[in-house]
C-alpha cells in the first residue's frame, strides 16, 4: 500500500501531514502507541526539513511518500533544502544535560527520530534532499 | 492550541489544550518567558487537553528549566495522557521533569518546595 502528499514548506501544514499519516496507519495492525510514535518521528523529520532545510520558505514544497509492506513502514521526505549530515550527527549524539545547560530549543527532534525508527538515512540526489525512515513491523 | 493561565495564590496554572508542535510552541514560549520575567516560582502545567507534543513543545520547557531553577522556580506537569508521557519517556525527560497524576498532587509538590 502506498500514498503520497505534496504540501507547502510551512509549519502550519504539519497538522495536515499528521492527519494524512494517521489515516494511512489507521487500518494497520500495530498498537496505537506505535502509530503515535511513527507519526511523531515523521513529524520531526518534516519540521527539520521545513525549518532548517528550507527556512520556512512557503514558496517551496515538500513531498512525503509512504509505503507499507508486511514487514515494514517506510517514509521518504523530499525537498530542495540544504543538507547537513555533520550537523545532524552532532545533534543526534548531544547529551540531554548539555541541551538543558545550553538552553537549546532544538536538538531533541533528531534524538526522537533515531530512538523511534529502525533505519534513518539522509541523502541528496539530483539537487534534492531526502530523508528516508523505516520502521520494522513486528 | 489554546493556552489558559489561571492564578491561584502564588501558583500559576497553565492549561494547554490541543497540539503542541513547531507551529504552536512559539505561543507557549511567550507565556513561559513572561512568567519567568515576573519571577513566578510555582508553575503547574495542566496537560489534560494536550493531545500531542513534539520536540518543539518539549524544547520550550527545557530551554527555560535552568532559568526557573536559578531563582527557585519549578514546573510540575499533571493529568498527562499516556501518549504524551511516552514522548517524555523516549528522551528520558520523565526523570528530569516533575510529572504527577493530578492537580492535587501538583499543588502538594509545590507546597513541599
Amino acid at each position: 500500500m502506498k500514498a503520497n502528499l505534496t504540501t507547502i514548506c510551512s509549519t502550519e501544514t504539519q497538522e495536515e501531514i499528521r492527519i494524512f499519516l494517521g489515516s494511512f496507519l489507521a487500518p494497520i495492525s500495530i498498537t496505537d502507541s506505535e502509530k503515535n510514535q511513527i507519526i511523531l518521528a515523521v513529524d520531526e523529520a518534516v519540521a527539520n526539513a521545513i525549518i532548517h532545510g528550507n527556512e520556512q520558505d512557503n514558496s517551496r514544497s515538500i513531498q512525503i511518500d509512504i509505503s507499507i509492506s508486511k514487514k515494514s513502514f517506510t517514509v521518504e521526505i523530499s525537498d530542495i533544502g540544504l543538507f547537513d549530515e555533520i550537523t545532524k550527527q552532532d545533534k543526534k549524539d548531544k547529551e540531554l544535560k548539555a541541551i538543558i545547560k545550553e538552553k537549546q530549543k532544538g536538538g531533541l527532534g533528531l534524538k526522537l527520530i533515531y530512538s523511534i525508527m529502525d533505519v534513518v538515512v539522509f541523502y541528496t540526489k539530483d539537487g534534492k534532499s531526502y530523508c528516508r525512515l523505516v520502521k520494522m513491523l513486528k | 492550541m489554546d493556552i489558559v493561565q489561571m492564578h491561584e495564590g502564588d501558583v500559576l496554572d497553565i492549561v494547554i489544550t490541543g497540539q503542541l508542535d513547531a507551529n504552536s510552541a512559539i505561543k507557549l514560549d511567550d507565556v513561559i518567558k513572561e512568567a519567568i520575567k515576573q519571577r513566578k516560582t510555582k508553575i503547574t502545567i495542566n496537560c489534560v487537553g494536550l493531545s500531542y507534543i513534539s520536540s518543539a513543545g518539549l524544547g520550550v520547557f527545557i530551554s527555560h528549566l535552568d532559568d526557573m531553577k536559578s531563582y527557585g522556580g519549578k514546573f510540575v506537569f499533571y493529568d498527562m495522557s499516556e501518549s504524551v508521557f511516552s514522548v517524555f519517556k523516549i528522551l528520558g525527560l520523565h526523570t528530569i521533569m516533575e510529572i504527577v497524576e493530578n492537580r492535587g498532587e501538583a499543588k502538594m509538590l509545590m507546597d513541599e518546595g
